[in-house]
């Protein structure tokens, strides 16, 4: 089902911690939430859920809108953080709990709950209690209990937060393909980048309770909005130069980089991802610097250079190594190069295009 | 010492680490005291129950004692120091019969219905309290005493049955709530409600008693089950209230409002997920109110007289004109205690089973 929020609003108090939030969900689609740490995704969700008024705005589900409507009519799950597991309940009631409500008759839900069930592999645990699973089996329970009654939409916040990183990816993996089986709408929450990367159809980046872009994630991350997308999404982070832009060159310290069709500009920040770099013999490149720091992570190295007064990560092949303090040359593999206006963040483009 | 202390502090960081309090109250395993600390343990323990159970065991044998044997000076043991008599048994299930039985048939079930009705009621009460913020205005209080008072008073005047100046008045009171309530500010919290309950119970009951045996002297009500279960209900309601918000306020939110999404009114959460999860704290303060109701001798002694006797009165009864009758009275202890020690047994399971909260965290 198609979900629309209209210009929403949320205050507790004096504080708005979501403002002005507009964003399209289509039918079938995983939308991702992302952005740190309080700046909203939470309250968003729940407004959608209902768990939370609206100060403003509207709320559609498909053609419907279900603003003022309760909750429980709104035929939404949802995957809380904690799982929200009934402890007294056994798995199999845990999942079932949604159809008894709907006074589904007996045989015809212990049915439908051993085929949710089989579908995250849970048959074997029907009669054990929450507190007797493992995290990734109770988060696989949240899930059942949330497939079963096939809602229009489902919601999730941060379900895979409390599981080891292990589990998490394996549990990713899962997710999509379920999400991609059942076809449901749905809205995930996470602070996760990588998560959001790797489930999202498209991602909406939300910062202090304003959406900052809504693209796929590919776009997000090839041609991000602003300052703060750019520097939020990738690892290791974008580096980032203080310059200006003028005659068709970007110059800081210790770096000039041509960027034809660029206006002038007195105070520019230029971002290039460490992956899109290279170490190159002094005075070759566009970069000058000398090497601060070399990190093998395993299959790359990261060569962290001092360009002026700024740090600058470069990605390397794993045989890659060399004095420390040295000075190096950093030249661009391609011309994956950002500007963004200083002090609003707004990216700079091209005047011609 | 000191300097023994001080060496051997390294060896026992364990100890150092737990607070007095922690030493105290969460004791190592009794398995693993060293034999002199054991038997220390199990000398305090024996001492202290011989302490607890010794009034119980003086009741049993008191209630086969002769009268002689009580007046000639404490003696103890059955069969050694006096020859037990099952007389005072005997006079008070055959001879009082029908007098005994009755009040305790009366006491069961005012107790009983006292207590289901004040937990049932009193834990929606502490649930509503904990979940659903309430603002009340003040002004609107005050508007509908006003009005309500207002009507009243004029249909009397203008000859009309009050009943119908009652509905006049609540109709004309939502009206006027709506239009009130959005001009004044001032308003009552759930803190504020709460505090009004408890406060029902910061002056004993007792000061209301003669109002209460009045108001059920007019409606026709005295000496009968209705008005101590009534009564009962409500001098315990503000205990419950008080115990079951603290264990409501435990149950995660999110339990339910995952309940609601899935479509859950809120009585179904109420019955189907809270119930059962603070059913630890609904088996003890059930276990309270009823030894409260079950005990209670003042309000009874007021509101009934014959038909709905209690025991706590016919205990006292024995105390009579011929100086206390301690056999007989030790008979009705005796049988007495016995409901409260059979429900203790059948609610510690769910008491010492502590909550299930907490052990669901991922
Ligand atoms: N019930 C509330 N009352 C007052 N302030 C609240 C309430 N709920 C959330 N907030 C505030 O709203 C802001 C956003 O909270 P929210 O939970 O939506 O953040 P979030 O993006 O989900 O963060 P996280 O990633 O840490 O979960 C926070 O600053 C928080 O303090
Ligand atoms: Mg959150």
């Amino acid at each position: 089902m198609q979900v629309s929020l209209r210009d929403i609003r949320k205050s507790f108090g004096a504080i708005e911690v979501v403002k002005g939030l507009d964003l399209d969900v289509a039918d079938g689609e995983f939308l991702v939430l992302l952005g740190p740490s309080g700046c909203g995704k939470t309250t968003a969700l729940r407004m959608i859920a209902g768990l939370e008024t609206a100060s403003a705005g509207r709320i559609y589900l498909g053609e419907q809108d279900v603003t003022d409507v309760l909750p429980k009519y709104r035929d939404i799950a949802m995957v809380f953080q904690s799982y929200a597991l009934y402890p007294h309940m056994t798995v199999e009631d845990n999942i079932g709990y949604p159809l008894y409500l709907r006074k589904v008759d007996k045989t015809e839900r212990a049915r439908a709950i051993r085929e949710v069930a089989g579908k995250v592999d849970l048959l074997d645990y029907l009669d054990r209690y929450p507190r007797q699973l493992s995290g990734g089996q109770r988060q696989r329970v949240a899930l059942a209990r949330a497939m079963i009654r096939r809602p229009s939409l489902f919601l999730m916040d941060e379900p895979l937060s409390n599981l080891d990183a292990k589990l998490r990816g394996h549990m990713r993996t899962e997710l999509k393909h379920l999400q991609n089986e059942l076809g449901v709408t749905t809205v995930y929450v996470t602070h996760d980048q990588i998560e959001a990367m790797t489930l999202a159809h498209r991602v909406a980046i939300m910062k202090a309770g304003e959406l900052q872009q809504l693209a796929p994630p590919r776009e997000i991350y090839n041609d991000p909005a602003n300052l703060f997308v750019a520097g939020f999404i990738g690892s290791p982070p974008m580096n980032f130069m203080n310059g200006e832009i003028s005659s068709g060159a970007f110059r800081a310290d210790g770096a000039e980089l041509t960027c034809p069709g660029f206006g002038d500009h007195a105070n520019v920040v230029a971002g290039v991802r460490a992956e899109d770099l290279r170490i190159v013999e002094a005075n070759a490149g566009e970069l000058q610097g000398t090497t601060y720091a070399i990190e093998l992570t395993g299959n790359e190295t990261l060569v962290t250079c001092q360009v002026g007064d700024s740090l600058v990560i470069v990605k390397m092949d794993k045989d890659y190594d060399e004095k420390i303090g040295t000075a190096v040359g950093i030249s661009l593999t391609n011309q994956q190069v950002f500007f963004f206006d200083a002090e609003s963040g707004v990216r700079l483009r091209p005047l011609d295009s | 010492m000191s300097a023994k202390s001080t060496t051997s502090s390294p060896a026992q960081p364990a100890k150092s680490q737990r607070t007095l309090f922690q030493r105290i109250f969460e004791p190592k395993d009794i398995k693993s005291l060293s034999p002199a600390r054991l038997v220390m343990t199990y000398s305090i323990l024996i001492f202290w129950s011989f302490v607890v159970l010794f009034p119980l065991y003086w009741l049993l044998v008191t209630s086969f004692k002769l009268p002689i044997h009580v007046s000639d000076g404490p003696v103890y043991l059955p069969f050694i120091d006096f020859e037990p008599s099952s007389h005072a048994w005997s006079y008070i299930f055959f001879d009082l019969g029908n007098d005994t039985f009755r009040p305790y048939m009366n006491s069961l079930i005012i107790a009983f219905a006292s207590t289901v009705l004040a937990v049932l009621f009193g834990s929606m009460a502490a649930y509503a309290l904990t979940r659903i913020t309430y603002r009340p205005k003040i002004m609107s209080i005050v508007a509908f005493i006003v009005i309500l008072a207002a009507v009243v008073v004029a249909t009397i005047a203008a000859g009309i049955p009050w009943q119908i100046g009652l509905a006049v008045g609540a109709a004309l009171f939502v009206l006027f709530l709506l239009n009130l309530a959005k001009h004044f500010k001032r308003a009552l919290g759930n803190n504020d409600i709460l505090f009004w309950i408890i406060s029902q119970r910061i002056l004993p009951p007792v000061v209301a008693v003669l109002p209460i045996y009045v108001m059920f002297q007019q409606v026709g009500l005295l000496d009968t089950h209705f008005a101590l279960i009534v009564v009962y209900m409500a001098v315990n309601l503000p205990i419950v209230v008080w115990l079951m918000r603290d264990f409501f306020a435990t149950i995660p939110i999110d339990l339910e409002e995952s309940a609601e999404l899935d479509g859950a009114s809120r009585f179904r959460i109420f019955l189907t997920i809270v119930m059962p999860l603070a059913k630890p704290g609904l088996a003890a303060t059930f276990l309270l109110v009823l030894i409260l109701s079950w005990n209670e001798y003042l309000l009874a002694l007021f509101l009934s007289t014959a038909d709905a006797q209690t025991m706590p009165l016919l205990v006292a009864a024995q105390n009579a004109t011929r100086g206390p009758q301690w056999w007989y009275m030790s008979v009705l202890i005796m049988i007495m205690i016995l409901p409260v020690i059979a429900m203790t047994g059948l609610l510690q399971r769910f008491i010492t089973r502590g909550l299930l909260i907490g052990a669901v965290k991922g």
